[in-house]
């Protein structure tokens, strides 16, 4: 069965696995250094969880590429972040800018605690006032 | 027994998750890919495209600065499974006289040529894009998408994945035919 399971991937893959060749790296180290931290920030659109500089994907080989040439041009990370977004959106950038309802997202666990705690300070109160008086019946 | 706050807030709370998954889960459909990335280039102008095209049709280059829209672009490969699927549609709107211009996407011509044959050739003209400029440029993150230009020169429609015939009718027509 499990036989079966490891050829059927092969089976499957045929249509994703194209040939990807090896990177160019730029002669430069500093540039190469720049470009991958650059592409370090940036989400491959195929595979969603990666970004760029790690993924194995053909098109995240190519926007690899294509970040090496445009710091090889001279472009900073802002120039090459903008380009990707208006291409692909926010959701190129692994770590999407705060705005709008992400601010809610971001802000839920400390709100979460706050409520948490209000709510368990409150319940603890009562408890305490409620000790009290069943002890001032029972004296 | 009196309701109290602390029982029934994380109810509340519970409940409201729940519809809002319930919600979510009920926008779900089949054919319909929730995880598709949202197109930053809807209502952008195309931006301009020049690529080698296949087998010397409509020119050497396939140019957006000279094509005439209205039309559809399409972003396809030999190697791409779902593009099998969606070709009968996009041969069908051919057919029609809808205007279709591919790009295959990282693809060795001779293996794009040999899969036109086999499927059939809807294009107009096919534009080669061998290491993903175009594609980039375009905002394609697989294939097949599919975009469509209006009249003004700006993508009207960007598609992410199979174009089934229903999508064609019930939003992709409308705009065709009112394109500014």
């Amino acid at each position: 069965m499990q036989i079966f399971l490891v050829l059927l991937v092969f089976l499957v893959t045929p249509a994703a696995a194209q040939q990807v060749a090896p990177d160019v790296l730029l002669p430069d180290p500093a540039q190469e250094a720049e470009a991958m931290r650059i592409a370090r920030t940036l989400r491959c659109v195929v595979c969603q969880g990666e970004s760029i500089a790690e993924s194995n994907a053909p098109l995240a080989a190519d926007m690899r590429a294509l970040v090496r040439r445009m710091v090889a041009e001279g472009a900073d990370h802002q120039a090459v972040e903008s380009f990707m977004r208006q291409r692909y959106g926010d959701v190129v950038l692994l770590r999407p800018p705060l705005q709008g309802a992400l601010w809610l997202l971001w802000l839920a666990p400390l709100l979460g605690v706050v409520v948490g705690g209000l709510a368990v300070a409150r319940v603890m109160r009562r408890h305490r006032l409620g000790d009290q008086s069943s002890d001032s019946k029972e004296n | 027994m009196r309701l109290r706050p602390v029982l029934v807030i994380p109810a509340l709370v519970g409940v409201l998750l729940v519809a809002a998954f319930g919600v979510l889960l009920a926008r779900m459909e089949p054919g319909r890919d929730v995880r598709t990335m949202r197109s930053g280039v809807t209502d952008k102008p195309l931006p301009a495209v020049r690529l080698p095209v296949l087998a010397q049709r409509g020119g050497p280059v396939l140019d957006t600065a000279l094509l005439e829209p209205p039309y559809l672009l399409n972003v396809f490969g030999s190697w791409c499974a779902a593009c099998v699927v969606e070709h009968p549609v996009l041969t069908e709107l051919a057919a029609q006289g809808v205007a279709v211009h591919g790009i295959a996407w990282r693809d060795d011509p001779a293996d794009t040529r040999a899969w036109l044959v086999r499927h059939g050739d809807p294009y107009t003209a096919v534009g080669v894009d061998r290491t993903s400029g175009a594609v980039i440029e375009l905002g394609v993150s697989g294939a097949p998408e599919t975009f469509l230009i209006g009249r003004d020169g700006r993508i009207r429609f960007h598609h992410v994945g199979v174009l089934r015939r229903d999508l064609w009718e019930q939003e992709i027509k409308p705009l065709w035919e009112a394109t500014p």
